[in-house]
């Protein structure tokens, strides 16, 4: 590979029937990098995400990832080519018990030892769903939801993992402990974007941030530094 | 295990009941449980679609349409050609396989209700085709003598004989839905069901699996016409009506989605109950919608819950 950039957006565009919900939008991940897109509802965090992974058409713009183009492909394609989304509001098979869920994740995998290994790994960072494993998804609490949803995405071993508010809907200390899970799936070694509308957690635990506001990138920054800017301290993390 | 041992000798026992059964019941129940039996088969194969990968489908009657008058055609003096039955029986299923990967290209990117009103405008069309299609289909004056099965000299003409060959039919059936519930097609299928969108992220090629739970499903259908047109001898349009998709669906929201055991007593209540309310006459109809009634009421989910499709190592 030529350099260290992962995954490189250009000027991508994306809109729902004449309603624009991202202009011109580009940016870049480093190998390994933990990166955090902010921004408040309907800015269009979520729908980078699935342009990223093919759930929805680009207009406009490109998107590469370790060199290849990935623009406009089938999702499927996008997570055998090593991008795995947790999706917003987590969608899990709710009538599948955990391992069921978790094997679902594996679909793409061609070796059966590899996936039991690395649902030990998922086991590891979630020593709550190996409690649970044969217990019915939907019956999960809010917080163990979000963890199937982070361990399945896991099971398709990604190189570049997407997550779309993981903390939503769920309470603080929760929130604490899945950003602290983030934090671990990276330092293993898979790169993270990261959507937030918690916009103090996700500057916290990530390297570098873009906010986005009304489809566009309007800052983009160390994340360390953007928490010290007073005029976004004042209208995103509600600190005077 | 002894749970395990107690089912194989419930299943067998089961077996050589339905093995001996029309030795008891004569031929007019033979016939009757005949009829049921193909339901059955469109059951499994509706079964495919609606139950395993989630695609309500109101047309399927469409496949066991194509599946009698592909025999029908090519094994009757109609056209003058006389394929033995164990060419044209496969032909008929790949035919209707065809059809319905040709049915799934238009509507893979509809869900739902769509879908459902999709799939039953395509089961009409094949009917009217039939109908109107005169030079071809004969129209709706309909197909004559067609030829039944011949084996090495003998002839299945018997009702009780057909009682087997539908019987033989439905294991063949059971045997495949097994298989490929449990296959990587199944679990693709089960994702699809639960969710599309999460399917799609767990890098599961939805076109692909779409057009292969129509084809799929459809292959059934095609073995249950094939079979219908030859124990019957003479097949019409009308014999391929929508109340026959509505039938097979009520079979699978009476027994219970994904599930074989449900498809089976759906089929018996639904086809071989108003037979046996025909003492009631007039009121047969009446009396069976009133059982319909009761059965939504009470068991909303129908008989039985679905197997488990996921064979998976539990550690």
């Amino acid at each position: 590979m030529k350099d260290m950039t992962q995954l490189t957006i250009e000027g991508l565009s994306i809109s729902y029937g004449g309603i624009k919900a991202l202009r011109s939008v580009s940016l870049e991940i480093k190998r390994d990098e933990l990166v955090s897109i902010i921004g408040a509802n309907g800015a269009g965090k979520s729908s980078l995400l699935k342009g990223i992974s093919g759930l929805v058409r680009c207009e406009r713009g490109k998107i590469l990832f370790q060199g290849k183009d990935i623009t406009n492909r089938p999702p499927h394609l996008i997570v055998k080519a090593g991008i795995s989304q947790v999706p917003e509001g987590r969608r899990i098979f709710s009538r599948l018990t955990v391992l069921e869920n978790l094997w679902m994740g594996a679909y793409t995998r061609s070796s059966k030892e590899e996936a039991i290994e690395d649902m030990e790994g998922v086991f590891s960072l979630f020593p709550r769903l190996k409690e649970r494993k044969d217990q019915v998804a939907g019956t999960l609490s809010g917080g163990e939801q979000q963890m199937l949803a982070i361990g399945r995405a896991l099971m398709g071993r990604p190189r570049l993992l997407l997550l779309d508010e993981p903390s939503m809907g769920l309470a603080p200390i929760l929130v604490e402990h899945i950003f602290t899970t983030i934090k671990r799936i990276h330092a293993e070694g898979t790169g993270i974007l990261l959507v937030e509308q918690n916009a103090f957690a996700a500057l916290e635990i990530s390297h570098r941030t873009y906010i986005l506001q009304t489809g566009s990138i309007v800052m983009e920054g160390k994340s360390k530094e953007i928490l010290e800017r007073d005029d976004v301290r004042r209208a995103y993390l509600d600190i005077r | 295990m002894e749970s395990e041992y107690k089912k194989r000798l419930f299943y067998g026992l089961v077996f050589l009941g339905l093995i001996l059964l029309p030795q008891f019941v004569g031929n007019y129940w033979s016939h009757i449980l005949g009829d049921v039996g193909l339901y059955v088969m469109l059951g499994i194969g509706l079964n495919v679609v609606v139950g395993l990968a989630g695609l309500l489908d109101l047309g399927y009657v469409a496949f066991f349409g194509v599946g009698a008058y592909s025999y029908a055609l090519l094994a009757s003096p109609h056209f003058h050609i006389h394929i033995p039955f164990l060419v044209l029986v496969p032909l008929c299923i790949l035919i209707a396989m065809i059809l319905g990967a040709l049915l799934g290209l238009p509507v893979l990117r509809m869900r739902g209700d769509y879908l459902a009103i999709v799939t039953l405008g395509f089961g009409e069309i094949i009917r009217i085709f039939l109908n109107n299609l005169d030079p071809v289909t004969n129209g709706p004056k309909g197909l004559l003598r067609i030829d039944p099965f011949r084996i090495f000299g003998f002839t299945i003409d018997e009702p009780v004989e057909w009682y087997y060959t539908i019987l033989l039919g439905i294991l063949l059936s059971t045997f495949f839905y097994k298989r490929i519930m449990d296959s990587k097609i199944g679990r693709a299928w089960m994702a699809m069901r639960e969710d599309q969108t999460a399917a799609e992220l767990m890098g599961i090629d939805l076109l692909r699996y779409k057009l292969l739970a129509f084809s799929i499903g459809a292959s059934f259908g095609g073995l249950g016409g094939a079979i219908f047109a030859a124990r019957q001898g003479s097949i019409f349009p009308e014999n391929f009506s929508l109340i026959v998709s509505i039938n097979v669906l009520c079979i699978l929201i009476l027994g219970g989605m994904g599930s074989i055991r449900g498809v089976i007593l759906g089929a018996f209540v639904l086809v071989g109950l108003p037979e046996l309310l025909r003492e009631f006459e007039q009121f047969r109809m009446l009396l069976f919608g009133l059982l319909l009634i009761i059965v939504t009421i009470f068991k909303p989910t129908g008989f039985f819950r679905p197997e488990k499709g996921l064979k998976i190592v539990n550690d």
